[in-house]
């Protein structure tokens, strides 16, 4: 969830992800999310962020 | 003198031996039976280390941790101190004690700030004390790999990320897990974000 959509030149807002998998025996090891912010930035329209852990028994 | 029937005596003997038998039986289905039911004490954390990448140099970068309550009854976060921070100028946390409810989860957010490009991989180390029937001391650990050199005003709208990679090694089956990301416009003119953005899963699952 984003805080604000807009932000003004020097503005800055927070993206929370909260997440809770409903893993069980057998889905463990690492694990890779991207996560893709879309804005009007013309020059990178899709920013790109990555989020690693390794569920373990 | 009286003497009793043998058959009295032997009578009394079987209902001896029944007796120490079913007095034998009892003790052994008490140790054997439920034991007292565990109740789970203190503090547990999504996550004890993380390591951040991508840092852009003067940017602020955030980081949270979940605080789970594991007990049934309220723990006290009393104070976040900050360990060490040579190459942050400043580590903002929580600075007022905080109450943690039984079987609830609080968030930690801790904000770092003033990095600079030439910066090498470093720790931000955090100390928590909980009081929770008696005081407890944890360790949490932030490292950052790389600080790049900030771009500068730039000309349009311009999408910043506080930090573009996070690894926070081991986590348990089931278990909760948060993470904040601090965008920030580094252009000239508004920034538009869609809403909701996309997670795509790499690997695993």
């Amino acid at each position: 969830m984003v805080g604000s959509t807009i932000l003004q030149p020097g503005e800055s807002t927070v993206l929370d992800i909260p997440l809770h998998m409903g893993m069980h025996v057998g889905m463990g090891g690492p694990h890779e999310f991207a996560i893709d912010i879309k804005s009007n930035d013309p020059i990178n329209p899709v920013k790109t962020v990555t989020w690693m852990f390794d569920i373990t028994e | 003198m009286v003497m009793l029937p043998s058959r009295f005596l032997l009578k009394r003997s079987i209902l001896a031996f029944l007796a120490v038998a079913v007095i034998a039986v009892v003790i052994a289905c008490g140790e054997s039976s439920v034991e007292p039911t565990k109740i789970p004490t203190g503090i547990v954390f999504d996550k004890q280390s993380v390591t951040i990448d991508g840092v852009m140099e003067g940017q602020d970068v955030s980081q949270s941790f979940l605080v789970m309550n594991r007990s049934l009854r309220p723990v006290i976060v009393k104070s976040v101190e900050v360990l060490d921070a040579s190459e942050c100028d400043e580590v903002l946390v929580p600075q007022s004690t905080f109450v943690v409810p039984p079987e609830g989860i609080s968030i930690i957010s801790v904000r770092m700030r003033g990095h600079k490009a030439s910066a090498s991989p470093h720790t931000v180390s955090l100390g928590l004390e909980t009081m929770d029937g008696g005081d407890t001391k944890d360790r949490l650990t932030i490292t950052l790999q790389q600080v790049t050199a900030a771009p500068g005003v730039q000309s349009g709208p311009r999408l910043g990320v506080d930090h573009n990679t996070v690894d926070i090694g081991n986590v348990p089956y089931n278990w909760p897990i948060h993470e904040r990301f601090v965008l920030f416009n580094y252009g000239d003119q508004p920034l538009q974000l869609d809403d909701v953005p996309l997670v795509r899963v790499l690997e695993g699952c």
